[in-house]
C-alpha cells in the first residue's frame, strides 16, 4: 500500500516536471516569435525589485549599523542617536556627491556629442552575458545599436557597450568586453583583436610593438572612440607575441549613469 | 519532515529568483544546483528562464545560447538518478 502511494506520488511529480519543461519551452519560443516581448515584461518587472533592493542595501549599510555597532554600544543613548543621525546625513551627502560627480562628468560629454543621459537600473555584475539594464527606452528615442559611453573624470568618455533590446522605458546594454566577444581595435596605430573577458579584454600583439600601461585603445568602427586603456602587459621572451590586458579607467560596477549617443 | 522540506524548497526558490537580479551568476547557478539535487523542482526551470529573459539579448539567431535555460533542463532531467538518492521519502 505504502509502496503504491509512493509510486503514485513519484509519477505525479515527474508529470509535473514534464509539464513545467513543456511550459518553459513554449514560453521561450513564444518570446522568440514575439520579438522579445515576454523578456521585456520580465525586465520591466525586475526594475522595481532592483530599485527597492539597492535602496534597502544603501539604507542598511549607509547607516553605519554594521561598521560602527561595537563603538556605538559604548556610547550613551544620546550620543548613539546623534552619531546615527550624523552618519545617515553623511551617507546621504556622499550619495548625492557621487551622483553629482557622475552627472557632472556626463555633462561634459553632453557638450561634445548629442545624446541622452540614462540611469543604470540593474546590477552590472549579475548578468552571465555581459549586459545590464538602463532606465531609458524607445519613449526617449533610444535606438538599437546606439553607442553607450561612460564618463571618466580624468580621461573623458569611453565606449562601454551598445544598446541591444529596447522597450518603452528600459533598454539592455551589451557590454563591449562581454565574455566571448571579439572586437577589432587599434592600439598605437596597429590593428589588434580584443577578446572580451567580462571585466576586461585581452589581445595578443607582436613583440615589436612597444606598448605601455595607460596607452589608449580605440575602435575604428565606433568612430575611433576609446574603449579602454592598457592595464597590464605580459611579455614572455620565448614567445613572438605579448599579451595585453585592456580595462576601463572607470569601475563599471560603480556606474550610476551612462550617456547614450544619438544615432 | 515534509514541512521542513517544503520550506527549504520555497526559500531556495526565492533565493534563486532574487539572486538572478542581485548577485553574480554563480550564485543562482549554485541555488539551482542545490534545488535540483534535493528536489524534483520545476522552479529550477523558471529560474533559468528568468535569468535568460532578464540578461540575454533577444534575437532569432539563438546567439549567445540561452545557457541558463539549457543548464536548468540538464540539471532537472540529468540529475534524476542522483536525485533519487537524496529525495525526501
Amino acid at each position: 500500500m505504502m509502496m503504491s502511494l509512493y509510486r503514485q506520488s513519484e509519477s505525479r511529480a515527474r508529470r509535473r516536471l514534464f509539464f513545467a519543461t513543456l511550459f518553459v519551452v513554449v514560453l521561450f519560443f513564444a518570446d522568440l516569435i514575439s520579438g522579445g516581448h515576454l523578456r521585456a515584461l520580465v525586465r520591466t518587472a525586475t526594475i522595481p525589485v532592483w530599485t527597492a533592493g539597492s535602496r534597502a542595501a544603501s539604507a542598511v549599510f549607509g547607516s553605519g549599523f554594521f561598521t560602527s555597532r561595537a563603538s556605538l554600544l559604548r556610547e550613551n543613548a544620546l550620543l548613539q542617536q546623534q552619531l546615527s543621525d550624523a552618519e545617515q546625513r553623511a551617507a546621504g551627502y556622499q550619495a548625492l556627491k557621487d551622483e553629482n560627480d557622475s552627472l557632472r562628468s556626463i555633462a561634459l560629454l553632453a557638450g561634445v556629442e548629442k545624446g541622452i543621459t540614462a540611469p543604470v537600473v540593474s546590477s552590472v555584475l549579475s548578468s552571465p552575458y555581459g549586459s545590464f539594464l538602463i532606465g531609458a527606452g524607445s519613449a526617449d528615442e533610444l535606438a538599437r545599436g546606439s553607442i553607450v559611453l561612460a564618463a571618466s573624470p580624468d580621461a573623458g568618455g569611453f565606449v562601454i557597450g551598445r544598446v541591444g533590446d529596447v522597450s518603452a522605458h528600459t533598454a539592455l546594454v551589451n557590454e563591449l568586453f562581454a565574455p566571448g566577444t571579439a572586437l577589432e581595435a587599434t592600439l598605437k596605430g596597429a590593428a589588434v583583436m580584443l577578446q572580451g573577458r567580462g571585466d576586461n579584454a585581452r589581445a595578443d600583439i607582436p613583440r615589436e610593438l612597444s606598448v605601455s600601461v595607460g596607452d589608449i585603445v580605440t575602435v575604428p568602427s565606433l568612430g575611433g572612440r576609446p574603449v579602454g586603456v592598457v592595464d597590464n602587459v605580459v611579455s614572455d621572451p620565448a614567445s613572438s607575441h605579448q599579451e595585453v590586458y585592456i580595462g576601463l579607467p572607470v569601475s563599471i560596477s560603480s556606474l550610476r549613469f551612462i550617456y547614450v549617443v544619438s544615432r | 519532515m515534509l514541512y521542513l522540506g517544503n520550506t527549504t524548497r520555497c526559500i531556495l526558490a526565492l533565493l534563486g529568483f532574487l539572486s538572478a537580479i542581485f548577485f553574480p551568476p554563480y550564485v543562482p547557478l549554485a541555488v539551482m544546483g542545490l534545488l535540483a539535487l534535493r528536489f524534483r523542482a520545476w522552479e529550477v526551470l523558471l529560474i533559468g528562464l528568468c535569468i535568460d529573459f532578464v540578461w540575454l539579448p533577444a534575437g532569432l539567431s539563438l546567439h549567445p545560447l540561452p545557457l541558463f535555460t539549457i543548464g536548468a533542463f540538464i540539471l532537472v532531467w540529468a540529475l534524476e538518478p542522483i536525485r533519487k538518492e537524496f529525495l525526501l521519502r
